[in-house]
């Protein structure tokens, strides 16, 4: 077929950045039927529902968020303007249709901007032309389509600026939903490239009649620094591409972010030094002694709390004691429910006291060595008896390490905001090789078809439902991985302090 | 009629930000409101308008306000210039 063949698009480059993966058109669905001649309300309501779509978008982020606060001024403004919105109400009391009166006006805006002969009212231009887009959804009562449960590569005609950081920013812990725009308008100095540089978000545009050319899926290959694409690219374009640089989701803050595995309190300080973007995995068992007690509860709360304190504002994964020591298959994990339930009360009601000392750090509450979500339940039931009252709540985690969890995830989803994956566990369960036992050494490999079955199913469940899911474990520390696990819909790995990629620096 | 000058103090002169805050006081008062920094007079109402005039720092604004409330208008008006639109961050 001569669509699928290797097409090169040349565009302009307003954002630099390489990215790979899979082209999804951003055209609105759900048109409606537009409103008549002279219906001058439809463009009154379609002025409020972009307004109104504005504020949330920069109140909902705080006043961290500058840029977008900033952006919702400047569109607030252009939505009261005589020479926009005033000039399209005169063409409807004329006559004109109201989808037609918007587009009258927003030619002849841009007409104006370009015509000042500056490149910056020049690149107004473009924005204006992106809010007449927008008005004219609101019009037809179209909608943006959602976006799939995987990281895609964006075309659209124009996106607004905030909407394009509402889909590219990543959500909560996740990988970015978008990893990189081809826009068929725009050039490097509209508000969308400029907020697109700043993050990170490699962008081409000027790619005249693209959306009329591609499909949802097919796959490409944008160079943001070149303002250069491959459509369809072939194993000999791969290879050019990859050699000319890196991919920008091989960065951990497009792709993959790295999160730290840690066994004491104390590393949660030092893997923020290092640049992690979580505690993905503070396992609580070294504070046991070899008999498998626990320290008292005040004790306990210490060590947690330096851990939490240490993440102001970020997430701090602590897993319940495991007792590896009982061997793979033994009482290990959630099974204390059953076989140290007095211990699993003392540990919660010790998270609740360290969370009470933290309270602008997420702690999420991880069970281990699941099966079932009936032992979710049973531990939601001893938060509840045990939690202190005015301690912030925990988030729920499931660490997935058992096929059982992973191939009934959908009940443990139910119940829980966030997943982590001990690959470790996962695979030994998988091949049956207890990976204490040299003699088996052999059967445990990371590369097993199984594992990856049982991961692909973990990683789209988790993404289809937008829960961060963490993949912690030996193969999560190993780079050629990464870009598999990130294609599976993870969205971060657990790795040893010495993994992480500040670890070389002189501050770590 | 009231009119009043008044010069652009701040680094990045009226910059599209700057220009929707002033709109957005401007937006404010009944009056009409005109500016020009020139020989150009654009709606002092229009963040379009306003951003064409590509009034950088150091060059003077005259704003000339017309109709009810016209002086406290052009008051409010003068002071956010001078001021340097306080409360925008890298104005």
């Amino acid at each position: 077929m001569p669509h699928r063949q290797p097409t090169p698009l040349h565009g302009v480059a307003c954002a630099p950045g390489r990215a790979a993966g899979r082209l999804f058109r951003f055209v609105p669905v759900g048109v409606a039927r537009p409103p008549g001649p002279g219906e001058v309300e439809a463009l009154e309501r379609a002025v409020a529902e972009v307004r109104t779509a504005l504020a949330p978008a920069g109140e909902a982020r705080g006043s961290a968020d500058e840029d977008l606060t900033a952006l919702a001024d400047v569109q607030r403004g252009l939505l009261a303007d005589p020479l926009l919105i005033g000039r399209a109400r005169e063409a409807i009391q004329g006559g004109a249709s109201p989808v037609d009166a918007v587009e009258e006006a927003v030619v002849a805006a841009e007409a104006m901007l370009r015509g000042i002969g500056d490149p910056v009212m020049a690149a107004r231009a473009d924005d204006v032309r992106s809010l007449g887009d927008r008005l004219h959804a609101a019009l037809l009562g179209q909608l943006h389509p959602p976006l799939p449960p995987w990281p895609v590569i964006l075309c659209a005609r124009t996106i607004p600026a905030d909407v394009l950081l509402e889909l590219a920013v990543p959500r909560g812990a996740g990988p970015r939903p978008v990893r990189a725009l081809l826009l068929e308008r725009g050039g490097p100095l509209t508000h969308t490239a400029i907020l697109a540089r700043q993050r990170g978000l490699p962008v081409i545009g000027g790619l005249e009649g693209l959306l009329d050319r591609v499909r949802d899926g097919d796959a490409v290959l944008v160079d943001g620094d070149r303002g250069e694409a491959v459509l369809h690219p072939d194993r000999e374009a791969i290879r050019r591409f990859h050699e000319r640089g890196p991919l920008r989701t091989d960065r951990p803050a497009s792709a993959l972010q790295q999160w730290a595995n840690i066994d004491l309190p104390e590393d949660a300080a030092v893997a923020r030094r290092r640049g992690a973007a979580g505690i993905a995995l503070f396992r609580t068992d070294g504070l046991l002694d070899r008999r498998g007690a626990a320290p008292p509860v005040a004790a306990q709360a210490d060590a947690y709390a330096r851990a939490l304190q240490a993440w102001p504002h970020g997430t701090v994964v602590i897993r319940l004691f495991d007792d590896p020591g009982t061997g793979p298959l033994g009482p290990r994990g959630i099974r204390a429910l059953d076989h140290a339930p007095a211990r699993l009360g003392d540990q919660v009601e010790a998270l609740g006291r360290a969370a009470a000392r933290a309270p602008d750090t997420h702690l999420v509450l991880l069970a281990p060595m699941v099966t079932s979500p009936v032992e979710l339940d049973r531990l939601a039931a001893v938060v509840a008896a045990r939690w202190p009252a005015d301690s912030p709540p925990p988030i729920a985690g499931v660490m997935v390490e058992t096929p059982a969890a992973a191939l009934d995830l959908d009940p443990l989803l139910d119940r829980v905001a966030h997943v982590a994956v001990g690959t470790n566990d996962l695979l030994q369960l998988t091949v049956g090789a207890d990976r204490e036992d040299p003699a088996v050494a052999a059967l445990l490999d990371a590369e097993h078809p199984a594992l990856w079955t049982l991961l692909e199913r973990i990683g789209q469940r988790c993404a289809e439902r937008g829960i961060p899911a963490i993949v912690c474990g030996a193969l999560a520390a190993e780079p050629r991985h990464r870009a598999r696990l990130a294609s599976l819909g993870f969205t971060g790995v657990g790795v040893g302090l010495a993994d992480l990629p500040g670890s070389a620096s002189p501050q770590g | 009629m009231t009119q009043v000058e008044v010069d652009i103090v701040n680094a990045l002169g009226l910059h599209l930000r700057a220009a929707a805050r002033f709109v957005e006081v401007a937006g404010g008062y009944p009056c009409a409101v005109k500016v020009s920094a020139g020989a150009h007079e654009v709606d002092g109402k229009s963040l379009l308008g306003l951003s064409s005039l590509l009034a950088r720092q150091g060059s003077t604004l005259h704003i000339r306000c017309d109709g009810p409330e016209e002086g406290e208008c052009a008051a409010a008006l003068r002071a956010l210039v001078a001021d340097g639109f306080p409360g925008i961050k890298s104005a």
